[in-house]
C-alpha cells in the first residue's frame, strides 16, 4: 500500500530526513518512535505535501502511484489521511461546513455523487459518537478555543468522516489525559480492517496499549534504526533511546 | 473644460430649474457653496486626505454636469424579501413608482419637497454639520442639493422597519447625481437606515452623496452603506454624524463593486455616554478598482465609547486605502476609543495603503489602534487542503472566513443573506 525508499527531505539547508525505508501493508498498523527531533513529524509532513518540506531524494509510492508528485489534495483524494500534531484554529470557518466541502470534494474526485445535507448529518451524527464528540462542536468554528483534547477529538471525527485507507497520526496522544486518549485509541481500533493501514507517530510508549501495532520502527536521526514487534516499544520505554543509540554506535 | 469649470458654469442653469425654490433658506446654502466649490477645486493627491487616492479618472471623464434627464419608469427591487420602507432615487430622481412607506409614525420624504416648506428642520439642521466650506465634494453636493432622503423620526419613536435608500443609476450617458439626506432621529428615538448602491451605467457615472445625520440624546441609530455599482460607477461620499449624550451610532460598510469608491464617515460626539460603532468591509480586485475608506470620530466630550473594526480582502490589482482618525479632545476624559484595521493580500498585484491616527489631548484615556496587512495563513491552508479541499476552494473558504465577522456584525438577517450570497459570488471569480 505505501512503500518509502530513501526518502530524504530538508527544510532550508538543514537535512532532516536522511534516507527512510518503510513499507506498510494493507490492514496493517505501524508505529513509528523515537526522540525529539528525530525527524518524525517531518516524516509526517512529507507524506501530506506540506511544502515548506524539500524531498531531496527517494520515493514514495501509494497504491502503486508516485506520490510525491501529488498535491496535498490529490493525496487526500487517494486515501491518506493526517492527523494533525497542532491542528489549525481557523476561526470563521465552520467545523461542519467545511468536513461537508472536504468529503464532497473527494467523493466527486473517486467519482461519487455528493452527499446531500441530510445524509451528511447523518453521517456526521453517527461519526460523532464514534468519538464521544457533542454536537454542538460542529456548529462552532474550526478547532477556534477547543482544547487539546477537542483538537485531537476534532481530528479523529474528520478522520472517521473522511474514511482513508491510510490514517496518519502524528502524536496524536501528545497532551492528552488518558480518557480522551482511550476514545483516540478507540475510534482508530474501530476502524482498523483489512484494507485500511495506520502509521502512529508517537514518543511515548502509553499509546501503545491501546493501539497494538503490528510493527514499531525507531526513527533517529533521519533514519529507521529499528524495526521490530510490538515489543519493542516496551523495551524503548524501559531502556530509552540512548540504549539504542549506544547499541547501534557498538555495531557501527 | 475642466470638471471644475464645468460644475462651476452650469449652476446658473441649475438655478434655472429650481423655479420658485431660489427664495428659500436653502438655496443661500447652495450658492455659498458653489462658491467654496470654486475656491476649493476638485483634491489632488498633494492634499493630505487625498494623498493614496488620485481621482484623475474622475476629472478626466467627459460628464453631462447636470445629470441625464432619462426617465426610467421601473427597477429591479433590491432584496425584495425585506419589508421595508422604501425610497428609490432613479438617475438621482425620487421614484414614487418604486419607493413605499409601511411606517406611519415618521416623516419620511424627498428632501427636495423638505426644502420647499418652511420646515423648522430643515433651518436648524441643512448644512450643519456637512463641512462644504472644506471638502471639495460636499461643497459640490451642497451645492447642488435637491433630490435625497428626508426623515424626521419623532422624540420616542422605535421604527419598526428599516428605511432602505435604494439609488440606481441606469442610462446610456456620462451621469452625475448628487443625492443629498437629512436624518433627524430626536431623544429616544431608534431606526434603522439602509443605503444600497447598485448602478449599472454603461457610461461613466459620479455618484456624490452627502448624509447629515443627527441623533439627539438616548437614540439608537444602525446605518448600513451597501456598495455595488458596476466598473464604471465613481462613487464619493460623506456621511456627517451629530451625536447628543448616551446617544449610540452605529455604521457598517460593505464595498464589493465600483471603480472609484471613496467613504467618508465623520462622527461628532457633542454628549457624555456616547457609542459609536463602525464596521467595514471591502473587496477591491479589478485593475483600477480603487476602493478607500476614510474615517473621522471626534471625541468632543468625557466619557463616550467608540469601536472602528474594517477589513479588506485585496484581490487581483486592486487597490484599498484605509484611514482612520481618532480625534480626543482635552475635555474628553475617560473616552474609549478602539480601531482595528486588517487586510488580507491575495495577489502580488494588489495593494493597500492602510494609515491608522490618533490624536490626545486628554490624559485620562484608553484608546488602541492597529493595522495589519497579511496573505492567507499557510499553515491552515495545508490544513484544509489536507483534507481534500482544492488550492482555490481553501483560499475562498479562508478569505470568506476573514470577512465573515463583519458580515456577523449586520442586524438585519435579510441582509445579511443577501450579503453573504453577494460575498461569495464575488470570491467565486
Amino acid at each position: 500500500m505505501l512503500k518509502i525508499e530513501g526518502l530524504k527531505a530538508r527544510i532550508e539547508e538543514k537535512e532532516i530526513l536522511k534516507g527512510v525505508n518503510l513499507e506498510v501493508k494493507p490492514g496493517e498498523v505501524h508505529a513509528i518512535m523515537g526522540p525529539n527531533g528525530s525527524g518524525k513529524s517531518t516524516l509526517a509532513s512529507v507524506l501530506a505535501g506540506k511544502d515548506t518540506f524539500e524531498v531531496t531524494g527517494g520515493t514514495v509510492t501509494f497504491n502503486g502511484k508516485d506520490m510525491l508528485g501529488m498535491e496535498p489534495e490529490e493525496r487526500a483524494h487517494e486515501g491518506i489521511f493526517l492527523a494533525f500534531q497542532y491542528p489549525v484554529e481557523i476561526p470563521g470557518v465552520n467545523t461542519a461546513n467545511f468536513l461537508k466541502t472536504a468529503l464532497n470534494e473527494k467523493r466527486e474526485a473517486n467519482g461519487q455523487d455528493p452527499l446531500s445535507a441530510a445524509d451528511f448529518l447523518k453521517l456526521m451524527k453517527e461519526k460523532m459518537e464514534l468519538v464521544e464528540m457533542d454536537k454542538a462542536f460542529i456548529n462552532r468554528a474550526l478547532n477556534e478555543g477547543f482544547s487539546g483534547g477537542e483538537k485531537k477529538r476534532n481530528e479523529m471525527l474528520q478522520m472517521a468522516v473522511l474514511e482513508p485507507t491510510l490514517g496518519i497520526l502524528d502524536e496524536t496522544d501528545s497532551g492528552l489525559d488518558i480518557d480522551a486518549l482511550k476514545i483516540v485509541a478507540n475510534a482508530v481500533n474501530k476502524m482498523r480492517n483489512a484494507n485500511r493501514s495506520f502509521v502512529v507517530i508517537t514518543h511515548y510508549q502509553r499509546l501503545l496499549d491501546y493501539i497494538v501495532p503490528d510493527v514499531v520502527h525507531v526513527l533517529q536521526g533521519g533514519k529507521i534504526v529499528k524495526s521490530g514487534g510490538k515489543e519493542l516499544a516496551l523495551e524503548l520505554e524501559e531502556k530509552g533511546y540512548d540504549w539504542l543509540k549506544k547499541s547501534s554506535e557498538l555495531t557501527v | 473644460m475642466e470638471l471644475k469649470e464645468k460644475f462651476v458654469n452650469a449652476f446658473q442653469k441649475f438655478e434655472g430649474t429650481l423655479n420658485g425654490d431660489i427664495q428659500s433658506p436653502a438655496h443661500a446654502v447652495r450658492k455659498k457653496a458653489i462658491q467654496e466649490f470654486q475656491g476649493l477645486g476638485i483634491p489632488t493627491t498633494k492634499h493630505e486626505n487625498w494623498k493614496y487616492t488620485n481621482v484623475n479618472q474622475l476629472t478626466q471623464s467627459d460628464f453631462s454636469v447636470l445629470g441625464s434627464g432619462q426617465n426610467i419608469a421601473s427597477i429591479e427591487k433590491v432584496i425584495p424579501e425585506l419589508k421595508a420602507n422604501r425610497l428609490v432615487f432613479i438617475n438621482g430622481v425620487l421614484s414614487e413608482k418604486n419607493s413605499v412607506i409601511i411606517d406611519q409614525n415618521i416623516t419620511i420624504k424627498n428632501l427636495k419637497e423638505a426644502l420647499k416648506e418652511d420646515n423648522v428642520l430643515i433651518k436648524k439642521h441643512f448644512a450643519q454639520y456637512a463641512n462644504y466650506q472644506k471638502e471639495a465634494f460636499t461643497a459640490l453636493n451642497t451645492a447642488y442639493t435637491l433630490e435625497g432622503a428626508f426623515i424626521h423620526i419623532p422624540k420616542g419613536v422605535q421604527v419598526e422597519n428599516p428605511i432602505l435608500i435604494h439609488y440606481k443609476v441606469v442610462s446610456d450617458s456620462n451621469t452625475v447625481v448628487h443625492p443629498r439626506n437629512l436624518i433627524v432621529a430626536e431623544e429616544n428615538a431608534q431606526a434603522t437606515i439602509l443605503e444600497l448602491f447598485n448602478s449599472e451605467n454603461s457610461q461613466s457615472t459620479f455618484i456624490n452623496t452627502v448624509s447629515e445625520i443627527v441623533v439627539d440624546k438616548h437614540a439608537n441609530i444602525d446605518t448600513y452603506k451597501i456598495q455595488l455599482d458596476n466598473q464604471n460607477i465613481f462613487n464619493i461620499g460623506s456621511i456627517y454624524v451629530h451625536q447628543e449624550g448616551k446617544s449610540t451610532y452605529s455604521n457598517t460598510v460593505v464595498t464589493l463593486d465600483g471603480k472609484l469608491v471613496r467613504n467618508n464617515l465623520n462622527v461628532f460626539l457633542n454628549g457624555e455616554y456616547c457609542e459609536t460603532y463602525m464596521n467595514g468591509l471591502y473587496t477591491p480586485s479589478r485593475a483600477k478598482q480603487l476602493f478607500d475608506n476614510h474615517t473621522f470620530v471626534d471625541h468632543a466630550k468625557p466619557n463616550c465609547y467608540s469601536n472602528e473594526y474594517y477589513k479588506g480582502v485585496i484581490d487581483g490589482k486592486g487597490t484599498g486605502v484605509f484611514n482612520g482618525k481618532i480625534l480626543v479632545r482635552q475635555d474628553a476624559q475617560k473616552t474609549n476609543a478602539f480601531q482595528s484595521n486588517k487586510n488580507i493580500v491575495l495577489s502580488d498585484d494588489a495593494s493597500i495603503n492602510t494609515k491608522p491616527e490618533l490624536e490626545i489631548y486628554a490624559d485620562d484615556v484608553k484608546c488602541s489602534h492597529g493595522a495589519t496587512t497579511g496573505q492567507i495563513d499557510h499553515d491552515a491552508l495545508f490544513y484544509l487542503r489536507s483534507r481534500g479541499m482544492t488550492e482555490k476552494g481553501a483560499k475562498r473558504m479562508l478569505t470568506r472566513a476573514f470577512a465573515n465577522d463583519i458580515i456577523e456584525k449586520v442586524k438585519i438577517a435579510e441582509l445579511k443573506t443577501f450579503l453573504e450570497e453577494q460575498l461569495d459570488e464575488k470570491l467565486a471569480v
